[in-house]
């Protein structure tokens, strides 16, 4: 194996220290320009660009870097102007000067144009922290620098009207914490998240303030400032001592102002601040509970409760307040079995002691007999205010018999005895009539009777008739009656 | 007892019992077992209709997460994700929707009955005659302010000609309806009223109309919320139009202001400060009274600051009583043009002042 001297001993560290000597002689890159250039962005923004146009927004704060490629003995004057622009004004015309000797920054035509206290020169770099007015006219300017009064570099700039522009998205932000129990929360917990936009071309400031809780509720990763074109999400957080149950509206605040103003040269001036609200809640109770207020008590119980059917179910609720009251709990659709304090059944109207630091937990048992839906109410009556209010909770009942077809069952049986009896009525009509020709057979009548044979039974009839004196009409009575053998009474049909 | 007897008495016997027992059977047919569910049978047949499975909507988070039951943020991508299986081909279908609408407060609601306005429906849609294969450039946003998001959507073939699984990308323009997010999912219908629905629908030569309206596995119909989204732009400050001597006023230019709200909102204006001297904060002209807007947006006439602080308002859109703009049911922004006058008393410092005045966007609250 061949061997590499000095590679991962001596020689490397040499490389190293030259490559740095090297770079300090050089210098930085945009401190040693080959031919003098010119260069602009917003302070503290990258530079903005319309195509390949540099973009100057009027009535912001710039920092135009001049690059020269020495460091200037003679005034550098910087010139701002539209072409063909007339009168000569703010609104077209503006010069700025450094003075190398003094080291001295002005803006000799407005003398209100130029950051004095931001603007430095560094060697060959001078940088010019200036402005043009809001009111300066939009369009195509040209940006020059000259030492000694010899143009070293110019550009074209793209001069813009300012625009402030901002979009606030905020979701429904919704914190629970347990009662009596320090706590922290995140709205990362659930990917719920501010988003602020600038939509606009000029930097934004943004704070968020909250009118309670102030010290509980923090921004997560917060720039305080809406980059041009920036898309950002914000994280809220929840850091909150022990509580007791309540529920808490927030009411948060963007307030989002223009940076980098450039002072008007107006008689008058009025800038625009952005204010958006947007909601927080803040939820101190047990999970999943609904919370319920009634003056200075708070009754927290669950919203809707999952029963088996034909089943035992228990949950708990608490109270929790500055008076004390009675508690009456009526069930429907479902059975109570009872409510406890710890192991002892209340008997209702139950008088309850409560204290404003601690929650006083119940436990309620119900019994599922029937399916269905049920409720539990509780009504709560403050013996301090004499106030009442009752609360209500859900009960779904899971599982059962199927009662649509059961019910369909009952009426289709019913349904089916009442056709069978009818049925056997009949069988029982067609015994008694086959017993009557039995009968007939026997007295050796025929079954079937001829048209004279019926004229000779209907005469004998009447003669029996009248013979006796008869009065009873047999189809009448009917035959389960008996009466047979008796002749029908006049008129009836034979 | 007789034959000439037995045989029709036994006849009706037998005829009332097998009877009986037909009718005992029905019913106990048509009842079902005590321990089973209720429910009807029923079968649509159908020429090899179009099949939507594998229906869900995501976020494009780097671990896609399901939107259902949460709010979404307009002007973020989402994604439609869901596969139609086309059994006599690719050839046979006609059109492939990807819906979502408001329901306006009422669940039954259905996409076609959602008429407000481009913020309240909108659908990615693709038509095809004949094609053997989808693709993401078949589909278009249609109806309303949706953004098809081309460069992030993907088909993606399983059975070649017949089975594809898309993944449609979209962004919600900024003013679609906001809606809270859903709490009450359902395996049954659509089941919170004012939030948003989804579907899918798939059609074929065959004249089949096929829909997915629930999320697979979870299989709820699918519900989600949007999240509220404001935004003001301003075209510039306001300057007065001249030098004002004490005693006179002047307007200052007109401002448009392009506000933007998914929901009925208020725009209204207050000062912090009153007016200050530049360069001598001592000297102050007092916004009372001196400063009001013209008549403007839902303004019954001219609007005078009364004084400073968020307690005199000046409402331009909506009123303190408090009433609220009407979000815009179609359009993705709208205007208003707002113009100072400012009155200098007399015997005001000569100089230049300056005030802070804040716009607020505030939206009707809470969410139905």
């Amino acid at each position: 194996m061949a061997r590499i001297p000095y590679r991962n001993g001596r020689l490397g560290p040499v490389v190293f220290l030259l490559l740095i000597a090297i770079a300090m002689v050089l210098g930085p890159p945009d401190v040693r320009a080959a031919a003098p250039d010119l260069s602009l962005h917003m302070v503290g923004e990258a530079p903005q660009f319309d195509g390949t146009t540099p973009v100057f927004v009027a009535g912001i704060w710039h920092e135009i870097d001049v690059n020269l490629t020495a460091a200037p003995s003679q005034n550098v004057t910087l010139r701002a102007f539209l072409p063909g622009g007339t009168p000569v004004g703010p609104a077209n015309t503006y010069a700025w000067d450094f003075n190398p000797v003094t080291g001295s920054w002005t803006d000799p035509l407005y003398n209100a144009f130029i950051r004095t206290d931001l603007s430095y020169e560094s060697g060959p770099l001078v940088v010019f922290v200036v402005g043009v007015d809001a009111d300066a006219a939009v369009g195509l300017w040209t940006l020059t620098a000259s030492v000694g009064g010899t143009t070293a570099t110019s550009e074209t700039v793209e001069v813009q009207a300012a625009q402030v522009s901002y979009g606030l998205s905020t979701p429904e932000f919704t914190f629970r914490v347990d009662p009596f129990t320090s706590a922290q929360a995140s709205s990362q917990t659930g990917n719920v998240y501010l988003r602020t936009i600038n939509q606009g071309n000029v930097p934004l400031g943004m704070l968020v303030s909250f009118d309670t809780l102030q010290s509980a509720f923090s921004v997560v990763n917060p720039s305080n400032v809406a980059h041009l074109g920036s898309d950002a999400r914000y994280f809220l957080a929840l850091s909150l001592g022990p509580l007791p149950p309540q529920v808490i509206t927030v009411t948060a605040r963007t307030n989002v102002t223009p940076l980098y103003v450039v002072p008007s040269a107006g008689a008058s001036r009025i800038v625009a601040v952005v204010q958006q609200p947007f909601a927080i809640t803040v939820e101190v109770g047990h999970s999943g509970y609904a919370i319920q207020t009634i003056g200075n008590v708070v009754f927290q119980t669950l919203a809707t409760v999952k029963a088996t059917y034909a089943s035992l179910t228990t949950w708990q609720v608490y109270l929790t307040g500055a008076q004390n009251v009675t508690l009456d709990v009526a069930a429907t659709g479902v059975r109570l079995k009872g409510v406890f304090s710890g192991s002892q059944a209340l008997a209702f109207p139950a008088p309850l002691t409560l204290a404003p630091t601690t929650e006083l937990p119940l436990t309620v048992q119900i019994e599922v007999p029937n399916p269905g839906a049920g409720s539990v109410t509780f009504t709560i009556h403050l013996l301090g205010t004499g106030d009442t209010e009752v609360f209500t909770t859900q009960v779904a009942v899971i599982g059962g018999p199927d009662t649509s077809g059961a019910a369909t069952a009952t009426i289709l049986w019913i349904a089916g005895a009442a056709l069978a009896a009818g049925v056997f009525g009949l069988i029982s009509l067609n015994t008694v009539r086959h017993r009557k020709k039995l009968r007939s057979v026997a007295l050796g009548k025929s079954v079937k009777k001829g048209y004279h044979a019926r004229r000779q039974e209907r005469a004998r009839n009447r003669n029996r008739r009248h013979h006796k004196g008869g009065k009873a009409n047999a189809r009448s009575k009917g035959a389960g009656q008996g009466q047979r053998g008796t002749a029908p009474a006049k008129g009836a049909r034979p | 007892m007789s034959d000439f007897v037995s045989v029709p008495l036994r006849r009706s016997l037998v005829a009332g019992f097998v009877f009986f027992a037909m009718v005992m059977s029905l019913g106990q047919a048509l009842a079902g077992d005590s321990s089973s569910q209720s429910g009807s049978v029923g079968a649509t047949v159908t020429a090899a209709a179009p099949v939507i499975s594998n229906f869900d909507m995501k976020d494009t988070s780097g671990s896609p997460a399901t939107i259902i039951g949460t709010q979404i943020v307009v002007l973020t991508t989402y994604t439609f994700n869901f596969r139609v299986n086309a059994p006599n081909g690719w050839t046979d279908v006609t059109h492939v929707y990807a819906r979502v609408w408001h329901d306006g407060g009422n669940d039954a609601t259905a996409y076609t009955g959602q008429t407000t306005g481009a913020n309240y429906r909108a659908s990615l849609a693709s038509t095809y005659s004949g094609a053997s294969a989808p693709a993401v450039g078949d589909f278009s946003a249609v109806d309303g302010n949706l953004q098809y998001v081309q460069g992030s959507s993907s088909v993606t073939q399983v059975v070649l000609g017949q089975t594809y699984d898309f993944v449609l990308a979209f962004q919600d323009h900024a003013q679609m309806r906001a809606a809270k997010t859903p709490t009450s999912l359902s395996t049954s219908g659509y089941n919170n009223a004012n939030s948003w629905n989804a579907e899918i629908e798939v059609t074929d030569v065959s004249a089949n109309d096929v829909f997915q309206h629930q999320q697979t596995g979870t299989n709820d119909y699918f519900e989600f919320g949007v999240a509220t989204y404001t935004s003001v732009t301003f075209t510039g400050p306001w300057t007065a139009t001249a030098n004002i001597a004490p005693g006179g006023n002047s307007n200052t230019n007109a401002v448009t202001i392009t506000r933007i709200s998914n929901f009925d909102f208020q725009l209204y204006a207050y000062f912090s400060t009153d007016l200050i001297k530049q360069g001598d904060a001592t000297k102050t002209i007092p916004v009372a009274s001196n400063v009001k807007i013209l008549q403007t947006g839902d303004m019954g006439g001219d609007g005078t600051f009364t004084g400073t602080g968020s307690g005199s308002k000046v409402y331009v859109l909506g009123s303190a009583t408090p009433t609220y703009h009407a979000m815009d049911a179609s359009a993705d922004s709208g205007t208003v043009s707002v113009t100072f006058n400012i009155a200098v008393p007399l015997g005001t410092s000569a100089g230049t002042y300056q005030g802070t005045v804040f716009f607020t966007v505030q939206q009707q609250t809470p969410l139905p």
